[in-house]
C-alpha cells in the first residue's frame, strides 16, 4: 500500500524550504535596495524529479526544489550605463573647468578684464593727446596700463592655475584608477575560483560591477568577459590594464624615460607630467610607454582634465604647443602679451633710424626727463632681462624667443610688467614722420601724431610663441579679444549642453539597467506576502498531515 | 511589464528638483544683478557683447575729449571775438589820427591808448584754457608770446612801449599744432600758433604807436614782428607830417589785413571745427544709444519677464518638492 502520509511530509517540507529560500533571497534584496552596483536576485523553483515519484501508476509528485539563483544583470545595458557614466563625467568635468575660467573674460563692468582694460589703456593716452604734459593724466595713463598688466597677468595666473590644478587631479585620479584596476583583478580572481565550482559568484560581481563603473567615471576602457568570469580591461590601443588576475599600474610622471633630455613644460613653467606605464619597474631604471594620448582621446574625468590641461609632445619647447583648451586661451593672452612687448613697445620707442637701419633707434622719443625710453620702454617682463637679440635697437619676436630659448622664462603674460614707474617717464613726445626728432622737443606734444594711438585699430599678427601655435592675422587688439571671449563662451557653452546631455543619456541608461537589474520594494515587498502565504499553506498541510496520521495511529 | 525600481524614482526626482532649483537659481540672479548674460558662456553672442562694452568704454572716452576739445574751441572763439572788436577799436584811433587836423601832440596822446591795445592783444595772444598757452603750438606750457624790452633795441627812444619786443616762442614745437584724436575717424586741431593769428597786428599796432609817437619804422623782415633795430628814426617835423600820415595809414591797412586775413578765417576755422564736434558728438549719442541698445537686447535681464520666470521656475519647484514628498512616502507597506 503506498504511504501517501510521507509523500504529504515531504512535499510540504520541500515547499517550506523553497519559499523559505525564496523569502531570504527578498530579505536580501531588500536588504540592498541602496546598494550602488547591486543586481536583484531571482530565485528559481522547479518540480523535483526523481525516484519515488511514482506511486503505482499514480504520480503524485515530490514537491518543489530551488534549481539557481539567478543576478539580474544585463552585460549590454551595463556596458551602455558606463560608456554613459564615461561621458557626463568627461563633460562635467570640462564644464566645471569653462566655468572658472569665465570671470576672466566677465561681460560685466565691475571685473578688470583685458578688452575694457586695453580699451581704457588707449582711451588714456587719446586724453593724454590733449594735453601730454598733464601730470594727472600721465598718471590716469600708468594707472591704466597698470591695469592692463594685472588683467593680463591675473587672467594668464588664472588658467596656469586651474592647468596645475587639472595636472594635481590627474595624479589622484592615476591613483585612484590603479587602486580601481588593482582590486578588479583581484575580484577576477574570487570569481574565476569561484564560478569554477559552478556556484554563481554574484556578491563578487556585485562589487565588481560598482567598481568598473567608477573605473569608467575616470577612463574609457574595452572590457571582454571570458569564460571564467573575469573581464579583460583594455585601451583603444590594446594595452591592457587589467588582464585575469593582474592589472598594471600607471605612473605620471615628468621625466619620462622617453625624453631625450628635454620636456614641455606647463603655463607654470613646471614640467608637464605624461601617464605611463613602466616595463622596467622592478629595476632602478625605466622603459616607459607613453600612455597620454590614449587618455586623451578617451572620456572620463582623466580624459577631460587631460583635454584641459593638454597634452604635450616630448620634444614642445613652450606651455602654449600642447593641445588643450587650457595652453589655447593662455596662448592668446601671451598673443596680446607678446605684441604689448614687441610692437606697442616699438611704435612708442620708434622705428629704426631710417638714415642708417642698422643703427640703433632713432631717439625721438622723450619722457619729460629728457631721456629715450630703453629696448623695452613701455612694457616689460619682470626682472628678466631681455637683451636686443639681433641688434637693430627696437624690441621684436626675435629678442623675445632668445629669452624663451635661453630659458630664462616661459610667459611674457605671467612676467609682464611696466617699464615705466612714474608719471614723467611716460615719452609721449615723439613725432609722427617716422621718428623725425623734434629737437628740443620734451614730450609735452604731439602724442596724437605718432603711432601709438593708431595701435587701437591697426591690425597686425599676433602670436603665442616662435613656433606661431597660436596664430590671428589681421586684427586688433579688440578683434582678437573679443574672439576670444567667444571662443571661452562657446566651449564652456558647449560643454554645459553636453554635461546635460550626458548626464540625461547617463540617467536613462542607468534607468535601463536598473529596470533589470534595479530592486522594487513593491515587487519584493508583493514577493514576500506571496511567499509567505505559500509558506502558511504549506505548513497548514504538515499540519493536515500530522492530524492523518494521528487519526491513523488513533485506529489502532 | 516594466519594472520602476526605486532607486530610478528617487534619482529622477532629484534630477527633476535639481533642474528647477537652477532655474530658480539662475532667474534669482538674473533679478539681482541685472544682468541675464555676465559671463561668455551665458550666450552664443559673447562676442558681440564685449564689442559693445568695448564701444561704450571707447564712446565714454570720445565724449569726453569733444568735451576738451570744444572747451579749447570756445576759448579760442570767444578770443577772436574780442579780438575782432579791439582791431576795430584800434583802426577808429587810428582814422581819427590820421585825421591831418590832430597836431603832432594829439597824434601822440593817442598813441598810448595804441600801445594799451597792443598790450591787450599779446595778452589775447597768451590765453590760456586748463592752464595751457593756446597760441603757443606746441610749446604751450610757455607763453606764446615774450614782451621784453631789450637795452640795445634802439638808441632812440631808448625805453617805452616804442621800445618793446615782443616775439613768439622760440621754442622748435611752437610751431606744431595739438591734433586731438576725438573719434577713430576724426582729429581736431584745438589749438593754434600765434603768428599767423596775431603777427600781423602786433606788427600793425607797433607801427601806428611808433608814428603816433613820433618814430618812423622800417620792416626789414616780416618775422619777428618787431621793428629792427637798424630803423628807429624820429620824424621831422613839420616837413614829415604827410609821411606820418601816410605811415599810420599803412599801419591801418596792416591792421585791417589782420582782421580780414588772420582773425576771420582763424574764426571761420574754428567754427568748422566746432561743427564737425558738434556732427561727432551727435554720433557718439547715436552710437552710445545703438550699443546701450544691443546690450539692452542682449545682456540686460528684463525685469518682468526674470520674475515672470523666476515666479514659475518657484513654482515648479515647489511643485516637485510636493511630488518628491508624497512619491517617496508612498510605500506598499502602508498597504500590508
Amino acid at each position: 500500500m503506498t504511504n501517501y502520509s510521507a509523500k504529504i511530509f515531504n512535499n510540504a517540507v520541500s515547499a517550506l524550504s523553497a519559499q523559505q529560500a525564496i523569502i531570504a533571497a527578498t530579505a536580501n534584496n531588500i536588504a540592498n535596495v541602496n546598494t550602488e552596483g547591486y543586481a536583484r536576485r531571482v530565485v528559481g523553483l522547479e518540480t523535483r524529479y526523481g525516484s519515488g515519484s511514482s506511486t503505482g501508476s499514480i504520480q503524485i509528485g515530490n514537491g518543489v526544489a530551488v534549481t539557481d539563483i539567478t543576478r539580474m544583470a544585463d552585460q549590454f545595458l551595463e556596458g551602455l550605463t558606463r560608456e554613459a557614466i564615461s561621458t557626463s563625467t568627461y563633460y562635467q568635468t570640462e564644464k566645471d573647468f569653462m566655468a572658472r575660467i569665465q570671470p576672466i573674460f566677465s561681460l560685466t563692468e565691475d571685473v578688470n578684464s583685458i578688452g575694457p582694460a586695453m580699451t581704457k589703456f588707449f582711451s588714456s593716452l587719446e586724453d593724454l593727446s590733449v594735453n601730454p604734459s598733464s601730470m594727472e593724466l600721465r598718471s590716469e595713463v600708468l594707472e591704466r596700463a597698470q591695469d592692463v598688466v594685472t588683467s593680463i597677468r591675473s587672467a594668464y595666473g588664472t588658467v596656469s592655475a586651474l592647468q596645475a590644478e587639472a595636472e594635481e587631479r590627474l595624479t589622484a585620479e592615476i591613483e585612484s584608477v590603479n587602486s580601481l584596476t588593482a582590486s578588479i583583478a583581484e575580484l577576477n580572481g574570487f570569481i574565476s575560483v569561484q564560478e569554477a565550482t559552478g556556484q554563481v559568484a554574484a556578491d563578487e560581481r556585485d562589487q565588481r560591477t560598482k567598481l568598473l563603473e567608477q573605473l569608467s567615471e575616470r577612463i574609457s576602457y574595452q572590457m571582454s568577459e571570458r569564460a571564467d568570469g573575469s573581464v579583460t580591461l583594455t585601451l583603444n590601443n590594446g594595452f591592457p590594464l587589467v588582464n585575469g588576475m593582474e592589472s598594471r599600474a600607471l605612473e605620471l610622471t615628468a621625466a619620462p624615460s622617453f625624453s631625450t633630455g628635454t620636456y614641455p613644460p606647463k603655463l607654470d613653467g613646471t614640467n608637464m607630467k605624461f601617464i605611463v606605464f613602466d616595463y622596467d619597474a622592478s629595476s632602478s631604471s625605466s622603459a616607459h610607454l607613453n600612455l597620454t594620448d590614449e587618455f586623451a582621446g578617451g572620456q572620463g574625468t582623466v580624459g577631460a582634465l587631460l583635454a584641459m590641461r593638454g597634452s604635450a609632445s616630448i620634444s614642445d619647447t613652450n606651455p602654449f604647443q600642447a593641445t588643450g583648451t587650457l595652453p589655447e586661451l593662455a596662448g592668446r593672452i601671451e598673443a596680446i602679451a607678446r605684441d604689448l612687448m614687441t610692437r606697442f613697445n616699438e611704435t612708442y620707442r620708434g622705428p629704426e633710424a631710417t638714415a642708417n637701419p642698422t643703427a640703433n633707434f632713432d631717439p625721438s622719443a622723450v619722457d619729460l626727463n629728457g631721456n629715450n625710453p630703453g629696448l623695452f620702454g613701455f612694457f616689460n617682463a619682470g626682472a628678466i632681462t631681455i637683451s636686443d637679440s639681433d641688434a637693430d635697437g627696437i624690441p621684436d619676436n626675435a629678442d623675445l624667443n632668445a629669452a624663451v630659448a635661453a630659458g630664462s622664462l616661459i610667459s611674457f603674460a605671467a612676467e609682464l610688467t611696466l617699464a615705466i614707474t612714474a608719471p614723467e617717464e611716460i615719452a609721449a613726445g615723439r613725432d609722427a614722420v617716422n621718428g623725425s626728432t623734434i629737437s628740443g622737443g620734451n614730450a609735452q606734444n604731439l602724442i596724437a601724431s605718432d603711432g601709438l594711438l593708431a595701435l587701437k585699430t591697426a591690425t597686425a599678427t599676433f602670436s603665442s610663441d616662435s613656433s606661431n601655435t597660436f596664430q590671428r592675422s589681421n586684427v586688433t587688439y579688440d578683434q582678437l579679444y573679443n574672439e576670444t571671449v567667444g571662443r571661452a563662451g562657446h566651449l564652456h557653452a558647449r560643454a554645459a549642453t553636453n554635461a546635460q546631455v550626458s548626464a540625461d543619456n547617463k540617467l536613462s541608461a542607468e534607468t535601463k539597467r536598473d529596470q533589470i537589474s534595479g530592486v522594487s520594494l513593491d515587487e519584493e515587498f508583493t514577493n514576500l506576502v506571496k511567499f509567505q502565504k505559500a509558506f502558511e499553506a504549506n505548513a497548514r498541510v504538515l499540519r493536515s498531515a500530522q492530524d492523518i496520521l494521528d487519526t491513523i495511529i488513533g485506529l489502532v | 511589464m516594466t519594472r520602476i525600481p526605486e532607486n530610478f524614482i528617487s534619482t529622477s526626482l532629484l534630477a527633476d528638483m535639481l533642474k528647477n532649483k537652477a532655474q530658480v537659481a539662475k532667474y534669482s540672479s538674473e533679478l539681482s544683478t541685472g544682468y541675464k548674460v555676465s559671463e561668455p558662456g551665458d550666450s552664443s553672442y559673447a562676442s558681440t557683447i564685449s564689442q559693445m562694452r568695448g564701444t561704450l568704454v571707447e564712446i565714454e572716452g570720445q565724449k569726453s575729449r569733444v568735451s576738451t576739445a570744444t572747451g579749447y574751441l570756445e576759448r579760442q572763439e570767444a578770443i577772436f571775438e574780442q579780438f575782432n572788436d579791439i582791431l576795430i577799436r584800434a583802426n577808429e584811433i587810428a582814422a581819427q589820427a590820421a585825421n591831418e587836423t590832430n597836431s603832432e601832440v594829439e597824434r601822440s596822446q593817442l598813441a598810448q591808448e595804441v600801445y594799451e591795445i597792443r598790450n591787450q592783444v599779446v595778452g589775447l595772444a597768451n590765453s590760456t584754457y586748463l592752464g595751457k598757452y593756446v597760441f603757443a603750438g606746441g610749446a604751450d606750457d610757455t607763453p606764446a608770446y615774450d614782451t621784453g624790452y631789450a637795452a640795445s633795441q634802439f638808441t632812440t627812444p631808448s625805453s617805452g612801449q616804442e621800445n618793446a619786443v615782443i616775439a613768439y616762442s622760440t621754442n622748435t614745437d611752437s610751431s606744431l599744432v595739438r591734433s586731438v584724436p576725438v573719434t577713430n575717424d576724426l582729429s581736431v586741431q584745438v589749438n593754434a600758433t600765434g603768428p599767423a593769428i596775431f603777427d600781423d597786428a602786433i606788427r600793425g599796432l607797433t607801427q601806428l604807436g611808433r608814428a603816433l609817437s613820433g618814430f618812423k619804422t622800417e620792416w626789414t623782415s616780416t618775422n619777428p614782428p618787431v621793428p629792427n633795430n637798424t630803423t628807429s628814426v624820429a620824424y621831422t617835423f613839420p616837413t614829415e607830417y604827410t609821411q606820418q600820415t601816410q605811415d599810420i595809414q599803412t599801419a591801418m591797412d596792416l591792421i585791417e589785413r589782420a582782421r580780414e586775413q588772420d582773425v576771420i578765417p582763424a574764426q571761420t576755422a574754428v567754427a568748422g571745427r566746432m561743427r564737425r564736434l558738434q556732427a561727432a558728438s551727435s554720433l557718439l549719442e547715436l552710437s552710445e544709444a545703438s550699443a546701450k541698445g544691443v546690450l539692452s537686447n542682449l545682456q540686460e535681464a528684463d525685469v518682468i519677464e526674470s520674475a515672470t520666470r523666476l515666479s514659475e521656475a518657484q513654482t515648479a519647484l515647489n511643485a516637485s518638492l510636493t511630488v518628491t514628498t508624497q512619491l517617496l512616502n508612498q510605500s506598499i507597506l502602508d498597504y500590508l
